[in-house]
């Protein structure tokens, strides 16, 4: 009789411990992100940053115990990774998997264009929310779905043409671009396009492709025309191989460059120029990774767990997760993407660095970020710029 | 006049850093009839090479003296030179000797297949961003008459001379250099005559594989750095390069990657940089169309 | 029956099973174009000639998907035309280095037209493709392979590859021939561009680049040149592979690449082989070894196929 009885207290107070931990755990939600980036093959460099910022995100988020939202839940946050090998069918692929799955929230990436120019249209057809990180591919046709970080050349130009007038006065101007590079070629041109507008001459105009290692050629052309600024839209590879190859034609004396993107605050750039891109402007994203800021400090700091240095691209990625956990406090829901995607399109959030805004009505969609602002910087280290106004 | 001459200049250097890839794909090729489209991982495995030693001995970039730089230099190029020739060697035995002599088309996927594992494998080592390569030779530049020409943009002609010579020398003046011609020509009847096909057949991947390794140490040191996919842009370059020259001399191929890399630069000079390929392929199939068999000729007719 | 599919499979296989398709068709279109001895590097640039057509044709134009599909094929068949005549009088090598040549040209002048989008690509293209329009289409094309097998026209080409000369002698107007299978296999690689535009919805010009153009010859080489069967499982078998390969996030590729190098150094011949014609391929009469009925040993004759 007596087992009996101990028997019985046992069992009551292990049902009684249970039933605590197990409401408990219904009040503790995981709310899982999808990321569609690219691994391998030649973008892997970008994606695997965006990825890696997306992953620091969610760290410093769990690690402080996860998040709440404004119905009193509490979250924690998961990932899995999809590698899109830089292939359109890889990242469609990913995203329709992500859609079947219904602990899947919304998905953060690509970073690529041959990703997200692909994944927009898709993620109308799957109704998944997706957040790219970091392409600044021309969208035709918006729908409710797709929303991007990333702040584009449309917007960004402009204001990086007047800040370069008003500080600068040059008058000749040369560009040599990446034609088979979506963004690099949409700036190009605009700037092109638009330096009538700003009293600029464009005095050369020349092109090569991406995986190019010689651009003695362009730049003796260029040479010709005696510009006093020159334009370089390319991605690291060919960009840091231009800029020595200027040095060796005697051309970085004569002329300064500028280029947009952040691209020149990135630390492998200054590394494989030796140090050229000293002195050369570039509008960027308004971060700085030499910032103040405490959470931009942690994050340089906490990104050393990471074998590559943080750029634009980490930044994006962290950006993307902040604005979907902010998107989730306000929705109250970890699996509802309707709800999740009507907060997410009425976002105003000081994120790392920067800001992030969507206005994304159903009606007239627009994924576009909003909220960015570009900042125009003059390098001067491997690590620090100076913002120019 | 002086751009003229400057472009001219231009495109001979670029068209070397062509050459000196395309010297050890053109040799495979004439020889074996094998495309190899693992050679330009080799290559980049050369590259890499070079980025491991100098950094590892944490060269100053450009710090050293002339004597100091020269031999420093020499050091890289013989250590890259047997890491790219020990793989050329272990690619002949696992991959190249089961798959020649079959259709023409079977070692080309077979080292595709292999070039696939090479790049990525270093991206995975070395990471997806280029390494910087700290440049050994001093970096000064000659101007003649306004023409600037860097000097490890002339080392890197002398590297692609340097190549053709030695393959030059091998080729005509040496006992296994005889065998080879005589497996490029008629590979049944050389070995009727006793020659073994399958020595001649390591040996010359296994040169072609140092010499590429000379090329990435060279490429490497004149573009300042390595990277996973550096190999793919000289792979259809050598490619196009190998396929004009014939396979009968092999000074041909030296002499079609620079006529390749003048015709580029004159193109992007004169004519429009959008067009630069456009134009220089339509120039190669007009050679093409004329002389079928190749520039300057080759075995079979 | 896609919505069958779409019931009973994860949807990522689905669009792995489509893209597979898709490589199959233009990986066919690659057998008819090479079954005469030539050799095409460029089969990517004109599966995308295709879609560049068909694909602005339905976006910009609102033509009917299946005579837009139409229309890209007509494109491919007549750029492979032209391509064949070019390349008539070359040597084997020569002709597949102008085929390359040719591919890279059509590249550098899809950059350049800004009325295709560029280097933005081509976008906004409506999304047509489903399953129920790639199988049977695809089924169709293989249909036709073997048809064209046992035709005169297969024999014709066959003969072409083998011993031009000879065949030239037996009346066989090799010219015509040559030009007409290339054409024919640049049609159906035209088709499958115009398929694949209307899934991923954006056409790149970096697409039809020389890259893809050697996955589509290592798809057809690795299953088995000499059978249509061949092109089938290469291709398939190739795309599927990499998603099977996923477990290993970073690797992926590398044990791909081992992958394909040693199943190529083991099947030599491609891994579909065919024993003369007239009697079944391989694969197919392993499969019917199973299904058959024991016979008594004295009626077998030499009909149990080879190896």
């Amino acid at each position: 009789m007596q087992r009996w009885l101990i028997g019985f207290a046992i069992g009551l107070l292990t049902l009684t411990l249970a039933g605590r931990y197990a409401t408990l755990a219904a009040e503790d939600r995981v709310v899982h992100f999808f990321q569609d980036n690219a691994l391998t093959g030649q973008s892997g460099s970008y994606g695997t940053r965006s990825i890696h910022g997306v992953e620091l995100a969610a760290k410093h988020i769990n690690d402080g115990g996860g998040f709440t939202d404004t119905c009193g839940n509490k979250y924690t946050i998961k990932l899995s990774v999809w590698d899109m090998a830089n292939s359109h069918e890889q990242a469609i692929a990913g995203l329709r998997k992500a859609a079947d799955d219904p602990t899947v929230l919304a998905v953060l990436g690509s970073t690529p264009s041959t990703g997200f120019a692909a994944m927009e249209p898709v993620a109308g057809q799957v109704k998944m929310p997706v957040i790219a990180t970091g392409s600044a591919v021309p969208i035709k046709k918006w729908n409710p779905y797709a929303f991007r970080v990333t702040i584009a050349t449309p917007v960004a130009a402009p204001y990086f043409l007047k800040t370069f007038k008003e500080v600068f006065h040059p008058k000749r101007v040369a560009i040599i671009y990446d034609i088979t590079q979506d963004a690099q070629r949409a700036e190009a041109e605009l700037i092109r396009d638009l330096a009538g507008k700003f009293s600029l001459e464009i005095v050369a105009f020349e092109a090569f492709r991406a995986n190019d290692t010689d651009f003695r050629a362009q730049l003796t052309t260029i040479k010709g025309t005696t510009p006093e600024w020159l334009g370089v839209y390319g991605a690291i590879p060919e960009g840091s191989k231009i800029i020595n190859q200027m040095e060796e034609l005697g051309l970085l004396g004569k002329m300064n460059i500028f280029t947009g993107y952040g691209v020149f605050q990135d630390p492998t750039y200054w590394d494989l120029t030796n140090g050229k891109t000293k002195g050369a402007v570039n509008w960027a994203v308004a971060f700085n990774l030499a910032s103040s800021d405490p959470l931009m400090q942690k994050v340089v700091a906490d990104y050393k767990s990471f074998p590559e240095e943080p750029t634009i691209y980490s930044v994006y990625g962290y950006q993307a997760l902040q604005a979907a956990v902010d998107a989730v406090k306000r929705a109250c829901t970890a699996t509802d993407r309707e709800k999740f995607r009507d907060a997410l399109a009425d976002t105003k959030l000081e994120a790392l660095g920067g800001s992030v805004a969507f206005h994304n009505p159903r009606a007239e969609p627009n994924g576009e970020n909003q909220g960015g602002r570009a900042i125009i910087s003059r390098i001067t280290g491997r690590d620090s710029y100076e913002l120019l106004e | 006049m002086e751009q003229f001459v400057q472009q001219l200049v231009n495109g001979i250097m670029a068209g070397s850093t062509y050459a000196v890839v395309a010297l050890g794909f053109g040799l495979v090729f004439s020889v074996m009839r094998v495309v190899n489209l693992a050679h330009p991982e080799i290559f980049m495995i050369g590259a890499y090479a070079a980025f491991v030693v100098i950094s590892g001995l944490h060269v100053p970039d450009a710090g050293l003296d002339v004597p100091a730089a020269v031999a420093l230099f020499l050091g890289v190029l013989f250590v890259a030179m047997l890491t790219t020739g020990a793989a050329g060697l272990v690619l002949e035995r696992l991959v190249i000797r089961p798959t020649r002599g079959t259709y023409i088309l079977t070692p080309f996927i077979a080292t595709a297949g292999v070039s696939i594992a090479l790049q990525n494998s270093a991206q995975r080592l070395f990471g997806p961003d280029p390494v910087h390569v700290p440049s050994v030779i001093p970096p000064n530049t000659f101007i003649v008459g306004g023409v600037r020409v860097t000097s490890m943009q002339l080392v890197t002609f002398l590297t692609a001379v340097a190549i053709m010579l030695a393959l030059r020398y091998y080729v005509h003046s040496t006992r296994w250099g005889r065998a080879t011609r005589a497996v490029a020509e008629k590979p049944d009847v050389a070995a009727a005559c006793g020659v073994n096909v399958n020595l001649v057949s390591q040996l010359t991947v296994g040169i072609a594989s140092i010499m590429a390794g000379a090329a990435g140490v060279a490429l490497g040191l004149l573009y300042t750095s390595a990277a996973p996919f550096m190999g793919l842009l000289y792979g259809l370059k050598s490619f196009i390069c190998m396929l004009v020259a014939g396979n009968r001399h092999i000074e041909a191929i030296m002499a079609v990657g620079l006529l390749l890399g003048v015709v580029e630069a004159m193109v992007t000079g004169y004519i429009s940089s959008n067009l630069r390929d456009a134009v220089a392929f339509a120039l190669l199939l007009a050679v093409l169309f004329f002389r079928p068999q190749g520039l300057f000729g080759s075995y079979e007719v | 029956m896609s919505s069958f599919l779409a019931a009973h499979l994860p949807a990522f296989w689905v669009v792995t099973l489509i893209t597979a398709g898709l490589n199959t068709i233009i990986t066919m279109g690659l057998y008819f174009s090479n079954s005469a001895g030539a050799l095409s590097a460029c089969h990517a640039a004109l599966a995308g000639l295709g879609a560049y057509v068909a694909a602005v044709l339905t976006t910009n134009f609102d033509w009917p998907f299946p005579v837009a599909l139409l229309a890209g094929a007509v494109g491919g068949f007549a750029i492979g035309m032209l391509l064949a005549l070019m390349t008539l009088r070359m040597n084997e090598l020569v002709a597949g280095l102008t085929t390359l040549a040719f591919g890279e040209t059509m590249v550098i002048i899809a950059f350049n037209l800004d009325y295709i989008g560029g280097a933005n690509g081509f976008i906004g293209i409506p999304l047509y493709t489903s399953f129920d329009a790639v199988y049977p289409l695809l089924a169709l094309v293989v249909f036709a392979a073997w048809r064209f097998d046992r035709s005169r026209l297969g024999y014709a080409a066959r003969a072409c590859r083998d011993n031009p000369h000879a065949a030239a002698a037996m009346g066989i107007n090799v010219p015509w021939v040559k030009t007409l299978v290339f054409a024919l296999g640049s049609g159906i690689a035209g088709l499958g561009g115009g398929l694949r535009a209307h899934y991923v919805l954006v056409q790149n010009p970096d697409d039809m680049g020389f890259f893809f153009s050697i996955n589509y010859l290592i798809f057809w080489v690795f299953g088995g040149s000499y059978t249509f069967w061949g092109p089938v499982f290469g291709a398939m078998f190739l795309t599927i592979l990499p998603e099977l390969l996923r477990f290993s996030l970073y690797d992926r590729f590398i044990i791909y690449g081992v992958i394909l190098t040693a199943i190529v150094i083991v099947r030599l011949q491609g891994v579909i082989t065919r024993v003369p014609l007239g009697r079944r391929p391989v694969f197919v009469a392993w499969l019917a070894r199973l299904w058959r009925r024991p016979v008594p040993a004295a009626s077998l004759g030499g009909s149990q196929g080879g190896r």
